[in-house]
């Protein structure tokens, strides 16, 4: 496949290890029990194998049967792969555990960079990882964008848009079907943070104003410390807090698609830091060049859809996670204040909350605790 | 691209912006956010973008004058006629 100058170095990191194991504890689990890793479908963050995960396929089959008459170890997609292609498992090398041939040693074709996963290589458990969409096709997407256009570029960039929309499909269907959501929502005054933020960039040159997402960024990670339960993931039947407040920002691709890649530790960053984090994270993501872990990192998703976008939205969880917050366009609204009848650019605070990690008292409480910190801009 | 004519420089940036479509076939009068679906960053990174090519200030309260394609050459032509705001 093509792969456009300019995706190789920006995918450093892209590819992680399938399978994608986290814990030492479910490798030796997972020994014990015999289960082949590579045929585990995680469902942790980022399509992480948890413990339940090597449970649930300890009940099941889990020796790899070597490919007929060819003696040699391969996973079932990978011998799909192969005979769908005329190929003979045994003319292949094999880079799986023990040398078993995985679907990513079945190429079309000479081997490209091998720094993009194309989704043709991508075993079919990364392709319906929890964290959407597997980080190999994420980069493809974006990469292609910035190609040259031609014919096969935008056959290829169709290609990828629809194994991104698949992506997304199955996670949320996931989510859907697993995660017993409830929403709420709060409007909330914006004047304190607008008036603020106009005051500040009066001040600045255009590359170092501030936007009103970056304030919004920061009050929910400020909130989160308070509200730890929504910062985190729901595994194995229970909540595991998150280690960092690590913000997936929802960040749509023009040409089609969604990513909510992470921006680390936001509650420890300045402001203007947090703006530059959020510039050069808009920018890769668009580009092609996201690093593979930020795209499992978050330990929440906020969606701004800022100043264009509707004036409220009611998120899809992306699990694992447990929240998801929204917030919509800045809009003027009738408005009281102390009696009196005003105009005020207001915005709408929505929650969508786990009901199996929390409640929604917490869950109001926390959009409170975020609409506070919005009112006082300068403290955050 | 090494251009002062407003025009030619606001769809250079907006290219580089907005790659997937094509700047120059945008409707002249209506608003580049809808026409190009921007977002605020992209807004802020167009401003950016042109305020340094040009070495000029473009302060936040004249944001809205450059909403459009036309609005924003006869912002620039001011700006550029007269360089203090």
């Amino acid at each position: 496949m093509d792969i456009p100058d300019g995706a190789v170095d920006t995918a450093d990191g892209a590819i992680d290890e399938h399978p994608f194991v986290l814990s030492p504890l479910v490798r030796r689990q997972a020994q014990d029990a015999g289960v082949d890793l590579t045929r585990v479908q995680g469902t942790g963050p980022g399509g992480v194998i948890t413990r339940g995960d090597v449970a649930a396929a300890a009940g099941a089959p889990v020796r790899v049967p070597a490919a007929e008459g060819s003696g040699v170890r391969s996973s079932p997609y990978a011998r799909r792969l192969a005979a769908e292609q005329g190929l003979v498992p045994g003319d292949l090398e094999g880079t799986g555990p023990g040398g078993a041939l995985v679907a990513r040693d079945i190429t079309e074709g000479p081997p490209a960079s091998v720094a993009v996963a194309p989704p043709s290589e991508s075993p079919p458990s990364e392709a319906e990882a929890g964290q959407p969409p597997p980080e190999g096709e994420a980069m493809d997407v974006a990469a292609t964008e910035a190609a040259e256009p031609s014919t096969a570029a935008a056959d290829a960039a169709a290609d990828r848009v629809r194994s991104m929309r698949q992506a997304i499909a199955r996670a949320m269907e996931r989510s859907n079907s697993e995660i017993p959501h409830y929403y709420l929502g709060e409007t909330v005054d914006a004047e304190p943070m607008l008036d603020w933020l106009t005051e500040i960039n009066a001040e600045r040159p255009p590359a170092e104003r501030l936007l009103p997402a970056a304030v919004v960024l920061k009050a929910t990670a400020v909130a989160l410390r308070k509200f730890s339960d929504f910062n985190g993931y729901w595994i194995d039947d229970g909540f595991e807090p998150g280690e960092g407040i690590h913000l997936g920002v929802a960040i749509n691709l023009r040409r089609g698609g969604l990513l909510a890649p992470a921006i680390r530790d936001v509650d420890q960053l300045p402001l203007d830091d947090l703006m530059e984090a959020l510039k050069d994270l808009v920018e890769r993501t668009r580009s092609g060049g996201l690093r593979g872990s930020e795209l499992t990192d978050p330990t929440i998703t906020v969606s701004n859809l800022g100043d264009t976008g509707v004036e409220s939205i009611h998120g899809v969880i992306t699990p694992p996670q447990v929240a998801f917050v929204g917030v919509g366009r800045i809009t003027e609204r009738p408005w009281t204040i102390d009696g009196m009848l005003t105009v005020r650019r207001t915005l709408f605070l929505s929650l969508a909350g786990d009901h199996r990690a929390s409640d929604g008292h917490r869950g109001g409480r926390f959009l409170g605790a975020i609409a506070t910190n919005l009112g006082r801009p300068e403290k955050l | 691209m090494n251009t002062n004519d407003p025009r030619e420089l606001l769809i250079d940036v907006l290219s580089g912006i907005a790659p997937e479509s094509d700047p120059a076939t945008v409707d002249p009068t209506e608003d580049l956010r809808d026409e190009l679906d921007l977002d605020s960053m992209d807004e802020l990174n167009m401003i950016t973008r042109v305020s340094a090519r040009l070495g000029i200030d473009i302060p936040e309260k004249d944001y809205p004058l450059m909403r459009t394609l036309d609005g924003a050459v006869d912002y620039l032509t001011g700006r550029m006629a007269a360089p203090t705001p």
